[in-house]
């Protein structure tokens, strides 16, 4: 078949040559990442989490490869603070790669702090963690009332021009905070950040991790991201949907366009093929596009959804 | 899969492994030094110099060791390291199990090597001594060795660490004179034998070893240290700093040529 088809896709304003882009914590809070994220073929950089001040993050071990495939980790949110983001930012616009800041905070005054600072240092749009499942005060523990998450949304969306996305995790009221995060002014949503989960040494009787809790991301998670993604398209229909959780191959991605997301987050699968991760997956895409005779990707966002 | 009789572990997918070993014996070598061996609840595939591993204790500490030597089949590790700290000195203490991730360290050392290689090293790069050394007897060649102390009550019978039966000389001083022994060595009429110039330390240690090996046209290798954090290529704190390198993963060893821009060098190579 001999069908010219079109990957690239628009997504927060921004014309991607692909949907791919890295998940926020692969690499992403120095500029000599900017490099190493480029050769992995991101259309997209998306930064590690940043704070307003820097953080060291939690001692190790902070991170575990479990024997289903996925990943646990309890990085802590390390980062340099506001101070870093600057270099990172120019390093991404002097390649020409788009960059999306991930901004955390334990305060709504210390997310659009950070998320103002970001727009200065010319972030092309905001990605709020709303969702990081294993550090206090910060992430999930905000992101799971429906309410502070309006409020944070709000104050950002109202302090910045770029647009925002609000990073949400799994949570039983997911559908009602999708849509507070959109009322507040969210232009897409990242749907999800990893799950709290643990890993138990059976000899050392113990929990793994220093922080006892962590993120499961990989493969294990890669239904359930996908079920949240077919639900909140579901219930939101039209609005934009970055999907992350498992996806690891075309197979993955293809599932997450169909149930309703414009781009896909890849995490674990960079950390697992690195380089070869982006080339796989485009490929496939290709090949499946030409095999369903669509002739752009855009074609098949939330396909799985009609009714 | 290979596995010892008292587990059966699994393997976790793209060569990312976690197992426990079990603590067969503990050892302080000299007064700073300890040689650890360990029992391994499975294989953890084949290792090469320089190579590391996360060994911990779970939900207390976690910290990067070289690997000193593997045996495959009777999955025996041994880990050897400075005591410097709380974590070092618990490991060398009475604990029975530890944690271990690993391999890590991707870049195998392979035909980099030529025939005739000095090795530079400091305290750090010691560990790395019994498996090179291993691998240097299997692949014929010949090691020249210069063991940098920090100070003299360091220095240690370094038999109690190493097989002695191999093709080489190994010498050792302490870093004030190590100028004085580079030049020494330069200037030794076998010094232009040297096809590769190998160097496992801080950041002086591999400029000084980079420059070396271009004065004599050799090959330089070189093993630099950075902070280890996730030792999976996922959280970039690893980074060689000007480089697009990330240690745990494009690691551990690189060309000079590699690590330019991070060593200052005013040529190359
Ligand atoms: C090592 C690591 C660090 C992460 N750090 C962050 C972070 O700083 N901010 C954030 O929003 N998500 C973070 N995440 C979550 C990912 O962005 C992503 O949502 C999650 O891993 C699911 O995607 P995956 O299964 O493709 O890895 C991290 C994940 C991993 C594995
Ligand atoms: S320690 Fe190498 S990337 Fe984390």
């Amino acid at each position: 078949m001999n069908m010219e088809i079109d990957l690239s896709i628009e997504v927060l304003g921004l014309r991607l040559i692909h949907p791919l882009m890295n998940a926020s914590g692969i690499l992403g809070h120095m500029p000599e990442h900017v490099d190493i994220l480029k050769s992995y073929g991101v259309s997209a950089i998306v930064t590690k989490t940043f704070t307003l001040k820097p953080r060291e993050g939690h001692k190790e071990p902070i991170i575990v490869e479990l024997p289903n495939g996925g990943i646990l980790n309890s990085m802590g949110l390390p980062n340099p603070g506001i101070i870093g983001l600057e270099r990172i930012i120019k390093s991404a616009k002097s390649r020409n790669i788009p960059v999306i800041v991930s901004v955390g905070g334990s305060s709504i005054k210390e997310f659009s702090e950070v998320a103002i600072k970001a727009e200065e240092a010319g972030a092309n749009a905001i990605e709020l963690n709303l969702s990081c499942p294993h550090t206090k005060s910060y992430g999930l523990e905000l992101g799971q009332d429906p309410l502070i998450v309006y409020e944070v949304v709000r104050e950002v969306s109202g302090s910045i021009k770029v647009p925002v996305v609000a990073k949400l995790g799994l949570t039983d009221r997911i559908i009602e905070i999708a849509g507070k995060a959109l009322e507040a002014g969210a232009r897409a949503l990242t749907l999800i950040n990893t799950i709290k989960a643990m890993y138990i040494d059976i000899f050392a009787a113990k929990p793994f991790l220093s922080n006892i809790y962590g993120g499961l991301s990989g493969p294990p998670i890669h239904p359930i991201a996908v079920r949240v993604v077919y639900d909140v398209y579901r219930e939101y229909e039209g609005i934009e949907i970055i999907a992350a959780g498992g996806a690891i191959d075309w197979h993955s991605v293809a599932e997450f366009l169909l149930a309703g997301a414009k781009a896909v987050q890849l995490g674990t699968a960079l950390i697992l093929k690195r380089e070869k991760a982006i080339p796989e997956i485009l490929k496939g895409l290709y090949v499946w596009l030409g095999e369903l005779n669509i002739k752009s990707l855009k074609e098949v966002v939330g396909l799985a959804n009609r009714k | 899969m290979r596995s010892s009789n008292y587990i059966t572990m699994y393997d976790l997918g793209e060569g990312f492994l976690y197992t426990t070993g079990r603590v067969v014996d503990a050892q302080r070598i000299g007064q700073r030094f300890c040689r650890l061996k360990l029992r391994l609840g499975r294989d953890l595939g084949e290792v090469s110099p320089f190579q590391f591993v996360m060994a911990g204790l779970p939900g207390e500490f976690e910290i990067p060791l070289t690997v000193s030597m593997y045996n495959r089949e009777k999955l025996i590790l041994d880990l050897f390291f400075k005591v410097r700290e709380y974590s070092t000195e618990k490991l060398c203490g009475s604990i029975k199990y530890i944690s271990l991730r690993g391999f890590y360290g991707k870049n195998r050392l392979n035909l980099v090597i030529g025939d005739k290689v000095l090795y530079i090293t400091e305290d750090l790069g010691f560990s790395s001594l019994p498996l090179l050394i291993s691998w240097i007897k299997k692949n014929s060649k010949v090691l020249d060795v210069i063991m940098v102390f920090e100070n003299e009550s360091e220095i240690f019978e370094v038999a109690k660490l190493i097989d002695m039966d191999f093709s080489g000389r190994i010498v050792q001083c302490i870093r004030s004179d190590l100028e004085e022994r580079l030049d020494l060595v330069t200037k030794s009429t076998t010094s232009n034998t040297w096809k590769t110039i190998l160097a496992a330390g801080g950041r002086e240690l591999l400029k000084k070893a980079c420059e070396l090996a271009y004065e004599l046209g050799a090959e330089g290798v070189i093993a630099p240290y950075t902070r280890i954090k996730c030792g999976i290529g996922a959280c970039g704190y690893c980074i060689i700093p000007r480089t697009k390198y990330l240690l745990c993963v494009d690691g551990p060893i690189f060309k000079c040529s590699e690590l330019a821009s991070y060593l200052g060098l005013e040529h190359g190579d």
